[in-house]
């Protein structure tokens, strides 16, 4: 059972899109941590409802559309059936928190997005300076925030990337 | 003044169509026409690459069936490499097909049908999902998830990635089967097997409330087309071409898939950019056919497993010539969950499923080749020709989707005729013509290549061409 599950949203081909899958790889290399699961994925899924409801947190970062380009926004979430009707295209964190409690009765306690603005969703590999250098601080924020609820003394200090 | 009704988006769907529905001066429905708004164009922009990249790259037409690209390109490269692949490498590409039909039929079934099959067509809209499904029978909902799990991890475990996995090579497969993950795989089946199993059972019980449906969901005499295997079972991945008629004759037989020129044309119409495949000796649009789960299931008399073949020979009794009511598609793909996973665990207990030899290696050997296989949807076609430095020169490919379009196109016109009345549109009139698009399961980003997401839309018109009203859901 992971203690928290980060499920990183995006995909690689469109630009800034990749920023999650970025911030998922920098977790699972530089932080590994028995008690934290990073999963990425193009997209959020029904069939991850299964392991969110056993975590204790969940963290979905995605890029953002609306946010300031490179800003890192860190918000708690709430289950909602405010939810499309296909399932399949565009699911979303919290209507995935929803699933989980409806499918296994059970769903994390503590919940949370973390988005970060993209500046251009073109199609074409590579994140924009803008967005890469906000990487660090999005990690940052992630790690902050599991060192201070679990009180583990043992993470590392993020490091920064140039 | 005849008038025009266009349903666009039409929703719960893989892609993004419109429906114009034609009405005549009596307000009547005269004619229906179901349009593909997107484009994408992949068999263009592979022209000049490597034929060795076909494989990955085809697969990125589509992110619910890649598997099935990603075979029938993976075939096609065989034919250019002219090799035989290693036994056990067809065995494990048959596995991976059918755990992408289990995962893509779980979608279809349970993900989109299930809300109109268990709560009604005129039921609540904002009900009408996964988790109206989840409130009214969990066991249900529950048991959908898992199956699409199962089939999902089958192909992330094989492949190394739930959507577009690359381990599917010209030649082969690029890694053997490990001890470990046969048996993760095999532990995953008796669940599969029981969520299945029940869902049928629901089903069955069910099907009469939906008489109404059964009779006028794009329910006409048609021929179906599908692989059929040396022994008279379901091919997934390999077999003959065979066409039945709607009393389900043997019309054609042992066709062989490559020369699908021989007996299928594509007709083009200026409202879609999807083609409109026929079956040649009969011309177009008369040799309209359909393909798929139900028409797999008309084309056999069992499947080839204990389970699926049972099921299978009650199946065949719900009519005394072919199965012609596509609500049955519903019914059909539960049946191909079932046949596939038992399938599966017969495939895993075979002694010499770990051999270590599952990939032929050669270099370009002729210059055209055509790969078919069976996908969730139908049969997929890809024909490839490439120049002596192993470059596309060019790529035809036929989708499932395609297959039908001439029969989702008269559905359409059958269900609006029964519950399309005059200019004014309620939601389950709407939704039920709708549900008969859902019966085919059709990808239309699969269908014409195309990416974005997936809205639909109806208009109703008047024989000028004036719009009357429109329906439109994001």
């Amino acid at each position: 059972m992971a203690h928290a599950l980060i499920l990183a949203c995006g995909n690689p081909l469109r630009g800034d899109d990749a920023v999650a899958l970025q911030i998922a790889d920098t977790l699972q290399i530089g932080h590994s941590w028995p008690d934290m699961k990073v999963e990425a994925a193009h997209q959020l899924l029904p069939e991850m409802a299964e392991a969110i409801s056993e975590a204790e947190i969940v963290i979905f970062i995605d890029a953002s559309a609306t946010a300031a380009p490179g800003s890192v926004l860190f918000e708690p979430i709430l289950p909602s059936h405010l939810t499309p009707e296909t399932f399949t295209h565009d699911l979303n964190p919290r209507a995935l928190l929803a699933l989980a409690q409806a499918l296994y009765g059970k769903s994390p306690a503590h919940a949370f997005t973390l988005n970060v603005g993209a500046e251009s969703f073109e199609l074409r590999e590579g994140l924009s300076e803008t967005v890469s250098a906000s990487i660090p601080e999005a990690v940052h924020t992630i790690l902050e925030y599991l060192t201070h609820h679990f009180s583990l003394a043992r993470y590392k200090t993020p490091t920064l990337i140039a | 003044m005849g008038q025009k009704i266009v349903i666009d988006p039409v929703t719960r769907l893989e892609g993004h169509g419109k429906i114009t529905l034609q009405l005549d001066d009596q307000g009547e429905v005269s004619e229906a026409y179901f349009h593909v708004t997107q484009l994408r164009g992949f068999e263009k922009f592979c022209e000049g690459r490597p034929f060795y990249e076909m494989p990955n790259l085809m697969a990125r037409i589509c992110g619910i069936c890649p598997v099935s690209h990603l075979i029938a390109s993976a075939k096609a490269c065989d034919a250019l490499l002219a090799v035989r692949i290693p036994p056990v490498a067809k065995r494990l590409r048959q596995m991976m097909n059918l755990a992408q039909i289990v995962q893509s039929h779980a979608l279809s079934f349970f993900y989109l049908s299930s809300p109109d099959l268990l709560l009604g067509m005129d039921s609540e809209v904002a009900k009408r999902n996964l988790f109206g499904v989840m409130e009214a029978n969990p066991e249900l909902g529950l048991g959908g998830v898992r199956l699409r799990q199962f089939g999902q991890q089958i192909i992330e475990l094989l492949g190394g990635k739930r959507i577009h996995p690359g381990w599917i090579v010209p030649g082969g497969v690029n890694e053997p089967l490990s001890a470990d993950k046969r048996d993760r795989i095999l532990k995953m089946v008796p669940e599969a097997l029981a969520a299945t199993r029940q869902s049928l059972t629901w089903f069955k019980r069910i099907i009469e409330n939906h008489r109404e449906e059964i009779r006028t969901f794009a329910n006409f005499p048609s021929l179906f087309m599908g692989l059929v295997s040396p022994d008279e079972r379901l091919a997934f991945y390999e077999g003959d071409i065979r066409f039945t008629d709607a009393r389900g004759k043997i019309l054609a037989d042992k066709l062989d898939p490559a020369r699908y020129s021989d007996y299928i044309g594509e007709a083009v119409e200026p409202y879609s950019y999807m083609k409109f495949p026929y079956y040649k000796p009969m011309g177009y649009p008369k040799g309209i056919y359909r393909v798929g789960p139900l028409a797999r299931l008309n084309l056999v008399d069992r499947c080839g497993t204990p389970l699926a073949d049972q099921e299978c020979a009650e199946f065949r009794q719900l009519e005394r010539g072919a199965v012609l009511s596509s609500f049955h598609y519903h019914y059909a793909r539960l049946i191909e969950i079932l046949f596939s996973i038992e399938r599966i665990e017969t495939i895993l207990n075979e002694p010499d499923i770990l051999s270590p030899h599952i990939r032929a290696s050669a270099s370009l050997n002729e210059l055209e080749g055509v790969g078919v296989a069976e996908a969730p949807r139908g049969t997929l076609i890809h024909h490839y020709h490439v120049n002596e430095e192993g470059l596309m020169t060019s790529a035809n490919l036929i989708i499932a989707t395609g297959h039908n379009n001439l029969a989702m196109n008269r559905g359409i016109l059958q269900a609006a005729k029964h519950f399309v009345r005059g200019k004014e549109l309620n939601e389950g009139m709407l939704n039920r013509v709708e549900a008969v698009i859902r019966c085919f399961d059709p990808c239309l980003s699969c269908s014409t290549h195309a990416m974005g997401k997936m809205p639909l839309i109806v208009e109703l018109r008047a024989p000028d061409g004036a719009l009357l009203n429109e329906l439109r859901r994001n």
